[in-house]
């Protein structure tokens, strides 16, 4: 079985598709690109397309990964080419490589992601600076989980970066290693800022700009 | 949109269910820019958004208005409950899902109606994107509001609130009611003078060009034209030559999973049964096929335009398509390779179609669907179903067969004449579907067969031979619905009853006459929203609207009219002559049944069979 690995852009909009009706939406674009897509066996045989690591409803991606598996090798290109004739406006494949005999699947390689967050411009975020400065000297980082028990986030979380007044960037852990939500993260900080989380957290935008995969799926 | 309202608008999407409803800029989803056309139409559904992108009509009338490059078509759907709250919330109006501009910027806004119970959501619409909801409230700054679909043959319960409604197939006048407005528009002309110009147009309905005269009894009185203008019958529109009409090239495609994500094959308007019962199958007269070859051109744009994969073939009675095997054979044939299914609903079975049905769900066994409708062939005498307990039985046994072993079956509870025996005699098919099972040899018995039994509650309909019929009240229907259950003898038997309140307020409704436009908008008030959901309707707040107006619910769903009573919605003609529904609704007490159109001609009216078609 040959399959290809994309990159792709979920942005604008876009969006608000939510998981599984992304799946729906590449598997048609691809159905109607004519790529020689591999089906499943079965009653019901679908299109063997998978996503490495499902991104929330609302949040952007920027370098999310789709990996198709096919019955012929092809040109990747083209195949880019002619899925992205078919895709709406938003959602745009940047990048296609072919995998190698052996190489895992994205999704079990899945080891973290890149995250950029902007902050609401009507709430009070003073010292925004030093607060992360705190939490990257801290030895640990508690945050509240959505069914209030605390957790201490630290070691899944790296790399907390202030991108502009607004805007910070970190790493956090996913997949099989651990995983820690976006939001948990957000709320530390907000607690750290003195800043109501509940009353801003639908203000926040999410963007995942690139997904960590362990060994041989890192992309170069 | 402002940017400070799409900071807005983003934000309430973070925070509302399925927001990918409320986002636009599906495949297939036409782009024009606003500036470059002279009509703007908003075409709205008053139901959520997976259930209006389902709907063919709405997607036929959005490419066919699309296609002129004066005019952009832009959808709109019913925002959900959370969605509507934040919308007051934050003060941000009804928006197309095109090009996010208010609906009141619109020089039409059509609603298609589908279903009664959707009445409120049309209000909601209207509140929400600042249009005040009375015609006579509307001056010439606001849009034209329009209404069609199947709800419109009776368009009396909405009279208060629409400037006009259109009778029938839009394909047929839309383009002429665009036309006259383009022209009206450049000349500068009031929305009187136009809607005084198109109401010599057949189809058209303009409620404020009648008076309406009432009896002390509550029944109407007089129903007078007070315009030169105004027709004394109102003629449905509707395409003579189908196979012609317009039939779109592509289909949008839902974000979120619809109701029916395929592509929608339209065999045929129209049906040859004749059930005395179905709206559907009086209004839609005369049966029009389409060609094969012209089905097949269809499903390959559609295929290669959407991505979908599956065909749904959508007719009254789909079996009942004069060339349906060879189609069959043919989209089998031609999508099978490219992994796309064909999906079949409503048919008749016997041993041809279960041999199709084979080819179709490959080895995959879906459940098999009757609608016997009635449970004693006497009352399906009554409503003239044409099927026989024992094609029902040879049916259920040649799918058992063939495999099968899940049955539905679909009656109807509170139908005319009906008696205690005809409510026991639903109980006994239903069983007797399940003796049919086990008379097969036990080893051909993998499983336990599963029947799963339905019952709906009839609600008699305008234009049908049943117009006159009082309805059952929710006791009636409850109690039927509980004899039922208690008689169903076999435990592989499954029975499901509800919404018999429901059916009431919608029994009322759907022939209702012009005082319920006070009705349905104070129950708009008092919060009514999708009412048609069975977990958002409220009797209650029915009732007690009924009340305030000094109305009463089983006056409208209840009480059984004369043949010589006004109706409210006789001056709207399908085409079926009245002199042809009174015969078959005497032949129904009767227990008389009429042939299909297709055996002999019953001379409702239309006039087929005289090449009179187009002319009622």
């Amino acid at each position: 079985m040959i399959k290809i690995r994309g990159y792709y852009e979920k942005i604008d909009r876009m969006r608000f598709i939510g998981h599984l009706d992304l799946l729906k939406l590449f598997q048609r674009a691809i159905a109607r690109a004519g790529i020689p897509v591999a089906y499943s066996n079965g009653f019901n045989p679908h299109q063997l397309v998978g996503f490495a690591l499902p991104l929330s409803t609302g949040y952007a991606g920027l370098n999310e990964i789709i990996e198709i598996d096919l019955t012929e090798p092809v040109d990747e290109t083209a195949v880019m080419r002619d899925i992205n004739n078919f895709l709406p406006e938003g959602i745009r494949i940047k990048e296609f490589i072919t995998l190698g005999e052996g190489d895992k699947k994205a999704a079990s390689l899945v080891a973290g992601a890149v995250y950029e967050v902007s902050l609401p411009s009507d709430a009070d975020f003073g010292g925004l600076g030093a607060v992360l400065e705190e939490m990257k000297a801290a030895a640990e980082i508690i945050t509240e989980k959505d069914d209030g028990t605390e957790i201490n986030i630290k070691p899944l979380v790296s790399d907390i970066t202030l991108l502009g007044d607004r805007c910070i960037e970190f790493v956090s852990a996913a997949g099989s290693f651990g995983s820690v939500k976006p939001e948990y993260v957000m709320k530390a900080v907000f607690r750290l800022c003195g800043v109501d989380f509940q009353k801003n957290k639908y203000a926040l935008r999410y963007t995942r700009k690139a997904l960590h995969l362990s060994g041989n799926g890192e992309k170069k | 949109m402002e940017a400070k309202d799409k900071e807005i608008y983003d934000t309430i999407l973070m925070q509302v269910s399925k927001s990918a409803r409320y986002i636009g800029n599906e495949i297939n989803m036409v782009k024009k820019d606003p500036k470059d056309v002279s009509v703007r139409f908003g075409l709205c559904f008053p139901d959520s958004y997976e259930i209006g992108m389902s709907n063919l009509g709405m997607q036929i009338l959005y490419y066919f208005i699309n296609q002129r490059n004066d005019t952009y078509c832009e959808r709109f759907f019913a925002p959900y409950f959370d969605m509507e709250e934040k919308m007051r919330e934050f003060s941000l109006p009804l928006m197309s899902l095109e090009t996010f501009s208010k609906a009141s910027e619109f020089d039409f806004v059509g609603f298609t109606l589908h279903y009664e119970m959707c009445y409120t959501n049309m209000l909601n619409m209207m509140d929400l994107g600042n249009i005040p909801l009375l015609s006579s409230e509307r001056g010439e700054d606001f849009p034209i509001i329009c209404a069609g679909g199947p709800c419109v043959y009776n368009p009396e319960p909405l009279a208060d609130f629409v400037d006009f409604f259109y009778i029938g197939e839009g394909e047929e006048k839309l383009g002429e009611i665009l036309d006259i407005y383009q022209a009206n528009k450049a000349a500068g002309k009031s929305k009187l003078e136009y809607l005084s110009e198109i109401a010599e147009i057949d189809g058209i309905y303009v409620p404020r060009f009648y008076d309406i005269e009432y009896n002390q009894d509550g029944t109407i009185k007089s129903r007078k034209p007070n315009h030169k203008n105004a027709k004394e019958t109102i003629k449905k529109a509707f395409v003579s030559d189908f196979d012609s009409s317009f039939y779109p090239e592509k289909m949008l495609v839902s974000h979120i999973e619809a109701v029916h994500d395929r592509v929608v094959l339209e065999l045929f308007r129209g049906c040859i049964r004749g059930c005395r019962f179905c709206q559907a199958g009086y209004v839609y007269r005369p049966t029009r096929e389409k060609t094969g070859e012209t089905l097949l051109k269809n499903a390959d744009e559609l295929v290669s335009a959407t991505g979908h994969d599956e065909i749904s073939l959508l007719s009254l009675s789909t079996s009942d398509y004069t060339g349906f095997n060879s189609l069959m054979n043919n989209l089998i044939e031609r999508f099978s390779c490219q992994n796309v299914n064909v999906s079949l609903p409503s048919l008749r079975v016997d041993s041809m179609s279960l041999s199709i049905m084979e080819k179709v769900q490959r080895v995959r066994k879906s459940s098999l669907t009757f609608a016997p409708e009635a449970g004693s062939q006497r009352l399906r005498n009554v409503i003239n179903k044409n099927l026989t307990e024992h094609e029902i039985l040879e049916g259920c046994g040649l799918a058992y067969q063939s495999g099968w072993d899940k049955i539905k079956l679909y009656f109807m509870i509170g139908l005319p004449t009906e008696t205690d025996e005809d409510i026991r005699a639903i109980a006994e098919l239903s069983d007797r579907v399940a003796d049919k099972y086990y008379e097969m040899p036990k080893e051909k018995r993998l499983r336990p067969v599963s029947v799963n039994v339905s019952a709906s509650c009839f609600v008699p309909k305008p234009h049908t031979a049943f117009q006159w019929e009082g309805q059952n009240t929710s006791e009636m229907l409850r109690k039927k619905g509980m004899d039922i259950k208690r008689a169903i003898k076999r435990k592989q038997v499954r029975f499901a009853f509800h919404d018999e309140k429901l059916s009431v307020i919608e029994g009322a409704l759907t022939r209702g006459d012009r005082r319920l436009s006070a009705v349905i908008k104070r129950v708009y008030e008092n919060g009514g929203r999708f009412e048609g959901w069975n977990e958002h309707f409220s009797y209650e707040r029915w009732e007690s609207a009924f009340a305030a107006e000094g109305l009463s619910i089983s006056f409208y769903a209840e009480r059984e009219r004369d043949f010589d009573e006004i109706l409210p919605w006789d001056h709207i003609s399908s085409g079926v002559t009245r002199e042809f529904l009174i015969e078959e609704a005497k032949k129904a007490r009767d227990g008389a049944v009429t042939p299909d159109c297709r055996t002999e001609c019953s001379v409702c009216g239309l006039g087929c069979r005289n090449g009179t078609v187009g002319d009622i």
